[in-house]
């Protein structure tokens, strides 16, 4: 029972946090050379607090908050898209994951990364879930979806 | 202190994981490797074959050395947890010892008796091994699992992409709380005859039970949660494969 409570106490606040603020979804006109791509967080309440670093190949780009997403104009291509965040440095349990994605000019594509448990009884226990989602799909998640600012 | 760590216990649980009632067991998968596989999935529906491989089965055999390993454990368990739970007692019921130490004793006696039950770790008998052994190993090599595969992409017929799924590795765990199952599947994707991918890993649990509940009407139980698993790892497996221009419809 302790060891269960402290689990929980330290979860509660190690998870407490922050949402993107910024303007509602907007989409942007895709530039004939370049892919546009869009990196979003659905609102969940798992993990709500934290977020983890986007990076593309060696950059660091911007912390992808919950209820967030961000756009990128990337050369065409492909690309390693990393999400790393740390347990007490960003509230991110889960381990760092990098993806590639094969991205083509004048194209837009839709990157949706959350988490998910790996083990329902074990709160700190997850993985972020990295996928290419269908633009119709994806635009149906973004209406309520905030720009990430810095 | 029970209801604040209940209700602490009970915020924290709505804080933290998605809405959702409570199933008996929630069916999901504890770990995968798909990483490497890019997140456009296969340039085209695959071809799913099955490997001619039959099924691994890992933690059946001989049970008379994890047996004796497990006999140790519950040795060194209750004789630790024996002495701590007694001590702890009658440390607590300080005052009561003083003027009561017959009460004292009963009462540290019971906690004790309680601490070596719950450290106990059930075995399972060499006849119980090889009788979920047989059922796991003719889920494992019944195809379900590629089959379960191929519903969720589609048959195709052309030579490539081919993804080739490997009948599940099914390990038999132990604890206090019975018996369970991990079920390990592995995928691996030949985009053309020149070019093949890492294959994916993919891995979910059964839940607890007593051997006696798996074992029971034929193996129903554990023939019935093998095929959930396998229904829920090829679920994980078709959404990483799935060619990008397929996903929604």
């Amino acid at each position: 029972m302790k060891a269960h409570l402290l689990r929980y106490l330290v979860a509660a606040v190690v998870l407490a946090g922050c949402a993107a603020t910024g303007p509602e979804f907007q989409r942007v006109a895709a530039q004939a050379d370049k892919a546009t791509v869009y990196i979003y967080r659905p609102d969940l309440t798992l993990w709500m607090g934290g977020y983890p670093y986007v990076s593309v190949g060696a950059e660091k780009k911007f912390a992808l908050l919950n209820n967030g997403y961000r756009v990128m104009a990337l050369p065409p291509g492909k690309h390693s898209i990393r999400f790393q965040g740390t347990t007490f440095g960003t509230n991110w349990p889960a381990a760092p994951v990098s993806h590639s994605v094969d991205l083509q000019a004048g194209q837009e594509y839709f990157i949706r990364a959350y988490p998910e448990l790996l083990d329902k009884n074990r709160p700190l226990v997850g993985r972020t879930r990295v996928e290419l989602v269908p633009r119709e799909e994806a635009l149906r998640e973004l209406a309520s979806v905030r720009l990430i600012t810095d | 202190m029970t209801s604040i760590a209940t209700a602490l216990a009970a915020a924290a649980t709505l804080g933290l994981c998605a809405c959702a009632s409570k199933p008996q067991y929630q069916w999901s998968v504890a770990a995968s490797r798909t990483s490497h596989i890019p997140l456009q999935g296969l340039p085209a529906l695959p071809r799913t074959v099955s490997a001619a491989v039959p099924a691994v089965l890992v933690n059946f055999g001989d049970r008379h050395e994890q047996e004796a390993e497990r006999a140790n454990a519950n040795a060194r368990n209750a004789a630790a947890n024996t002495v701590g739970s007694a001590a702890y007692t009658m440390l607590a019921l300080g005052p009561v010892c003083v003027l009561l130490p017959p009460a004292c004793i009963g009462i540290a006696g019971a906690a004790a008796a309680a601490a070596t039950y719950s450290s106990y770790i059930p075995g399972v008998s060499q006849q119980q091994a090889d009788g979920l052994a047989g059922i796991a190993r003719r889920e494992g090599n019944s195809g379900k699992l590629e089959s379960w595969v191929e519903r969720r992409l589609g048959e195709e017929s052309g030579e490539f992409p081919t993804l080739v799924v490997k009948p599940a590795t099914v390990i038999l765990l132990t604890s206090r709380d019975g018996v369970a199952f991990r079920v390990i599947a592995q995928a691996q994707a030949f985009v053309s005859s020149t070019e093949s991918w890492e294959p994916s890993i993919h891995v979910t649990q059964l839940p607890w039970r007593p051997v006696d509940d798996w074992l029971q009407s034929g193996g129903k139980n554990l023939s019935n949660d093998l095929n959930f698993a396998f229904a829920v790892l090829a679920g994980d497996i078709a959404r990483v494969y799935m060619p990008y221009r397929e996903r929604g419809k």
